[in-house]
């Protein structure tokens, strides 16, 4: 068995915000080339830990390493293979598609117009991208901020409630394209979401947090072989609370 | 560099292509329009020649033309009118993208949070240029087409104790060095709104917030109370550029108002700088 080095390492990362401990003494690794879950109920504390990974929330303790490249000492490099949406991607309202995926890609490396028909194709807005976002729909808005996540070609996608507020339609899309993305592309892709069944048919290996503690992490089924992914985070949460 | 101006070019994108961007620029012509409409009436004319006072040994009716006129339309409305503008664009420059969730997008990309103070500074000093230029121009332009250049330049300002007759060449050479220093001194109303932009504030409070700053400093300065400390506040010194209207110009007091707001805008810009470099940014 090859053991691939970690995309991702947190080390005895802590984060409160006022008396509230946000996330607690959390270490963890992410394997290149892994499909990950990151699982928890509302408020463990897996967005803390994201804005974290992106240096957009500084952590109290700790350190994040993103291909060997520490997150808060070295932005602009650590984050240079990583591409991110989250929950309600936010866009300029009153620019075209194609103008927004301009002014996110200008923070990052060159991308050429071939590279972004590229990948507006993959996400088909091909036919929508010069329209102002304002008057794109909610699925629509996700599948941009896929695009935005995938220029210029990252390592790594880390996705925040990729499918929430999206139709069973929507959802299914989005599922299948995180598959495309990681079987295609070879990405790491880390998934936090509460919707157990989607991370379920797509990740082998999910991190379990509470109440900003990492309660689990690795290979689920391997840990129980029987159980649905409901059922062992069920087991693990109330395991620990007993 | 190449990069950086490509930033930049998008940041003014994203600023100049909101509609609400352009409001200051609406109604600075627009109050320019009325107040020249009416400085055509022969009463408020007699007016305006009686605010401005008797000039001994001048006929003040041939010196009434298009520079005598701009002066008094920059000097009224700029500081005023122009701080809510510079305000609500500045104020709101940073803030509105954390509340919009853009700054969160921008943040997950690999640049650093100095570059994007860096971008979104410029961008506030070349909306204030731009405005500045845009209300000088305009009213030079609309005060001559409507009155023409006059004999000269008459400049009395007895709230700054000012007072200068000019050739026409001299007057515009004067409104050349003056509007230099007064995009200067807008300066600082905007790099205090950009201040509270970067602090976890929503737009508005931003706005207001530097607004209040502004007049309460305005107020006070006016206050006799605090006569004794007017040279201690920030109104003080953005009125400096009227003194480039003085029959020979002071250039002692002048660098030390621009000294003493270029040190106030870095303490600004640095205490906003500190602020945005060490917050949080979640949804």
């Amino acid at each position: 068995m090859t053991i691939l080095p970690a995309m991702i390492r947190l080390e005895n990362l802590h984060k409160r915000f006022g008396r509230h401990v946000a996330v607690e003494n959390l270490n963890l690794e992410i394997a290149e080339g892994a499909l990950y879950g990151l699982l928890g109920h509302n408020g463990a504390g897996k967005s803390t830990t994201i804005g974290m990974m992106l240096g957009q929330v500084i952590p109290d303790r700790g350190r994040v390493l993103i291909d060997g490249r520490d997150v808060q000492r070295d932005r602009a490099r650590a984050l240079g293979p990583v591409g991110a949406i989250f929950e309600t991607p936010a866009f300029y309202g009153y620019l075209s598609g194609r103008r927004n995926l301009e002014i996110f890609c200008s923070y990052g490396s060159p991308v050429t117009r071939a590279q972004m028909d590229e990948v507006i194709d993959v996400v088909r807005l091909s036919g929508r991208i010069d329209d102002p976002v304002r008057v794109y729909s909610h699925g629509m808005r996700q599948r941009l901020a896929v695009a935005q996540a995938l220029l210029p070609r990252p390592r790594m996608l880390i996705l925040d409630e990729p499918s929430e507020g999206l139709d069973p339609e929507g959802i299914y899309e989005m599922r299948e394209l995180i598959r495309r993305l990681h079987v295609d592309y070879r990405l790491t892709i880390l998934i936090c979401s509460h919707l157990l069944a989607e991370v379920e048919q797509i990740c082998a290996h999910v991190a379990i947090m509470r109440n900003g503690r990492l309660l689990f992490h690795g290979d689920w089924r391997a840990a129980n072989p029987t159980a649905t992914l409901e059922a062992f985070y069920l087991q693990t949460v109330k395991g620990i609370e007993a | 560099m190449n990069t950086f101006a490509r930033q930049l070019g998008f940041e003014l994108l994203k600023l100049f292509a909101r509609k609400r961007t352009y409001i200051g620029f609406i109604f600075f012509l627009a109050i320019e329009l009325l107040i020249l409409t009416h400085a055509q009436l022969p009463i408020s004319r007699r007016r305006l020649e009686n605010a401005m006072g008797p000039i001994p040994g001048f006929d003040l009716s041939s010196y009434f033309g298009g520079l005598t006129l701009a002066f008094q339309v920059i000097a009224w409305t700029m500081f005023t009118l122009g701080s809510v503008y510079l305000a609500l664009v500045c104020g709101d420059i940073v803030s509105k993208e954390v509340e919009d969730g853009t700054m969160r997008m921008v943040l997950s990309r690999p640049v650093s949070r100095l570059r994007i103070l860096v971008l979104k500074y410029l961008t506030c000093i070349v909306y204030t240029f731009l405005l500045a230029s845009f209300v000088v121009l305009t009213s030079l332009g609309l005060s001559i087409l409507f009155r023409g250049v006059g004999s000269g330049l008459v400049v009395v300002a007895p709230w700054e104790r000012v007072t200068g007759v000019f050739a026409p060449g001299v007057g515009l050479e004067r409104f050349g060095l003056a509007s230099v220093v007064l995009t200067f001194c807008l300066l600082s109303i905007s790099t205090v709104g950009f201040m509270f932009s970067c602090f976890n504030l929503k737009p508005a409070t931003a706005t207001v917030l530097t607004l209040s700053v502004y007049l309460f400093d305005d107020i006070l300065r006016n206050l006799p109370v605090f006569a004794d400390y007017r040279d201690d506040f920030l109104t003080h010194h953005t009125a400096i550029w009227q003194h480039f209207f003085e029959m020979s110009i002071p250039w002692p007091r002048i660098g030390e108002s621009c000294a003493w707001l270029a040190v106030f805008d870095f303490v600004a810009l640095g205490i906003g700088t500190f602020y945005f470099l060490r917050r949080d940014f979640k949804s």
